[in-house]
């Protein structure tokens, strides 16, 4: 999976790309976590990520909780059918702001 | 205090004085047990006494009953929804004397598995009893049994205090009874607990196993554990197993290490709490280091007596695992008994034993054989029951409910002087059935436990599914396993369960057989899935002390959330 992180002010923007499974998501995790002190806005853009596993679930998770503690926001956009019916599926829809 | 007390650690001042007050309890419980009958009939016509002038206890006469089996006859068996019209006027308008004449003190949120949350209230005076038995009763036994040497040492006590107490109209508080109760102690468990105030009141983001293993390794002297929710301990002494190196690590340097979640407040908060701990690190590798295949907690904590926790019903299977795989037969094991919103059902009697005795002080009881077909004419007291077979508990408590269905069943396993032996079964609707044949959540636990044994993996924890729209319909099993051995089959494990489950529940094999249910399917989750299962309902505002095994799938979000975290499924072809 690949990932790009651009940065402005309080706002972080993430493009991923591929599959964000167990193999892909701790790297993610590892690299994108220290970084999110500070930020306020989190946008995590879908259009390429073709796969979503729990783990991939879990570090949605970890994101949204961090960005609940900086009372800040965190949005999920462009994401594709198969990853929508994950969230669906699995209660996400429920926690996360999504956008298709 | 004497000389000698003084010398005690706080937390041996407090374990102390709880045993104090407990040893009485237990012997005064002892001596319940001689005559139960004699004690819960008095206790009975207290509590009617008392609220004879209730609306409810004038509707039903109250002052004119005089003996159980003018109250039998007098006051019909109830459900919830009998009191929901009086408590919502009790919490909403504060009105009094509806169902009960005592100061309600709390409405306990119950964790019901449909629906709304109902509020169950909970009088002063059943808060004391409550706190009684929780409380000093449980040192009382365990000082009874193991002696006092245990307490002067702390307790690792997985309790996570997430949900914040909320208040009805009138002001009462509102909420999961462990919140209320750990609340009142907060300024206190820093002296008692070993985990951090950080842990217990975690931000959301905070990662809570690791504080909870790390600060409890740094204690050496610790001398017990507790978790109301033993899976969860299960989780800690896990991520230990896989995380030993960051965490010995970290309390050599007395650092955090930056992958660990929490925010920049909690971690600064933290920092100053510790220092770096170079003996007690070089202990811990050399330990870890010898690997986890002997029960390490007594190797980790040489002064560990004993874990308190709720081992019965669907908690069996993260006790008897907890045991098995990390504490070993050195550390004794206090289970709590049946402990419920709507009052105290049991306590254990000894140690190392999940089944518990009824507290005649506590509450009335009755039982209703779970084969009578609601026909309350066969309903039993204390002294009437047979062993051996199963009932529904119902219960007249301190707090406003009269012969109240509590839904759960139980099992008479024998007798403790005159008291019956409880085994907690399971709640009444917590069988599963495709085709009538009802299974129990305890034979669909035995079937997955020992296919588990029998392979020699370590099953994580399972989840079924009344599969009904399969034709014919079928079982649907969900499996964590940590640790297949390799070349295992998934198919291989799915022809074992089948073999347990037709064993417990020879109605079901015999269906399988004739054709009537299809064979059980075994689907293999995916690594961590219990682990986020559970954080997702945290983060949905679940209080992790209600939280609750999911063993037989219930509603549309558990069926979605299992079947979306299968990586494959294996069915059996005939």
């Amino acid at each position: 999976m690949k990932f790009d992180v651009k940065t402005q002010g309080k706002k972080m923007e993430v493009a991923l790309e591929g599959r964000m499974d167990s193999a892909t998501a701790p790297e993610f995790e590892k690299e994108i976590f220290p970084k999110l002190d500070g930020v306020t806005e989190l946008v995590l853009d879908f259009t390429d990520l073709a796969y979503l596993s729990s783990a991939g679930l879990r570090v949605l998770l970890s994101c949204q909780k961090k960005m609940n503690a900086a009372k800040g926001s965190m949005v999920v956009k462009h994401v594709n059918e198969i990853i929508m019916e994950v969230f669906e599926a699995t209660g996400f829809d429920s926690i996360l702001t999504v956008e298709q | 205090m004497t000389m000698e007390e003084r010398k005690l650690t706080p937390a041996g001042q407090g374990n102390l004085q709880q045993i104090k007050l407990g040893i009485p309890v237990v012997e005064a419980l002892a001596q319940m047990a001689e005559d139960p009958m004699r004690e819960n009939e008095k206790l009975l016509l207290r509590i009617l006494e008392q609220n004879k002038d209730t609306e409810y206890g004038r509707k039903y006469g109250f002052a004119d009953i005089h003996s159980i089996e003018e109250y039998q006859k007098k006051v019909p068996v109830s459900v919830y929804d009998d009191y929901a019209g009086y408590i919502l006027r009790m919490s909403e308008d504060g009105e009094e004397n509806l169902i009960t004449s005592g100061k309600v003190v709390h409405y306990n949120k119950s964790s019901g598995t449909v629906g709304n949350p109902k509020r169950i209230p909970l009088t002063e005076k059943a808060f004391q009893v409550f706190q009684k038995y929780n409380g000093p009763y449980r040192m009382g036994l365990v000082a009874k049994e193991l002696g006092e040497d245990w307490i002067n040492g702390r307790n690792m006590s997985i309790a996570e205090s997430i949900a914040e107490i909320q208040h009805v109209k009138s002001g009462v508080t509102y909420g999961a009874l462990s919140v209320k109760m750990i609340g009142e102690f907060r300024p206190y468990l820093g002296m008692s607990f070993t985990s951090p105030d950080e842990a217990i009141y975690p931000e959301s983001e905070t990662n809570t196993r690791y504080l909870h293993a790390r600060f409890g390794l740094m204690d050496r002297d610790l001398t017990n554990m507790a978790a109301n929710f033993l899976g969860f301990l299960l989780e800690v002494l896990r991520y230990m197993e896989q995380n030993w190196e960051l965490l010995v690590n970290d309390i050599e340097q007395g650092t955090i290490d930056p992958s660990i979640k929490m925010s920049e407040k909690v971690r600064s908060s933290l920092l100053k709490k510790i220092q770096p701990m170079p003996e007690r690190a070089q202990e811990l590798r050399r330990i870890f280091m010898q690997g986890f295949e002997e029960p390490i907690v007594p190797k980790l904590w040489p002064h560990a007596q004993f874990l308190t926790g709720v081992g019965s019903g669907g908690f069996k299977v993260y006790a008897d695992k907890i045991k098995e795989k990390y504490m070993g037969e050195k550390i004794a094991r206090y289970f709590t008994g049946i402990n419920a919103s709507e009052g105290m059902i049991s306590v254990p009697y000894r140690l190392n034993d999940e089944k518990s005795v009824p507290v005649p002080d506590s509450m009335f009881y009755e039982f209703l054989p779970t084969d009578a077909d609601d026909d309350f004419s066969k309903i039993a007291t204390m002294d009437q029951l047979e062993t051996g077979k199963e009932y529904e508990v119902i219960v007249t408590n301190l707090s406003g409910f009269y012969r109240y269905r509590m839904r759960d069943a139980v099992k008479i396993a024998g007798k403790y002087k005159n008291l019956p032996i409880l085994e907690f079964i399971g709640r009444i609707d917590q069988t599963v059935s495709v085709m009538g044949e009802k299974t129990t959540e305890v034979a669909l636990r035995t079937a997955a436990e020992n296919t588990a044994k029998q392979l020699g993996f370590d099953m994580i924890d399972f989840t079924v599914y009344p599969d009904v729209e399969h034709v014919p319909p079928r079982y649907t099993y969900f499996m964590e396993i940590e640790s297949l051995p390799e070349g295992m089959k998934a198919k291989e494990i799915r022809f074992f369960l089948e073999k347990n489950l037709a064993k417990a529940n020879p109605s079901m094999g015999d269906k399988v057989a004739k054709g009537i249910c299809a064979p059980t399917k075994l689907n293999i989750l995916e690594p961590e899935t219990y682990s986020l299962y559970r954080d997702l309902m945290i983060m949905k505002g679940t209080a992790p002390a209600q939280l609750k095994p999911v063993h037989i799938i219930r509603n549309e979000l558990q069926r979605k959330f299992f079947f979306s975290q299968t990586e494959y499924g294996v069915e059996l072809v005939k």
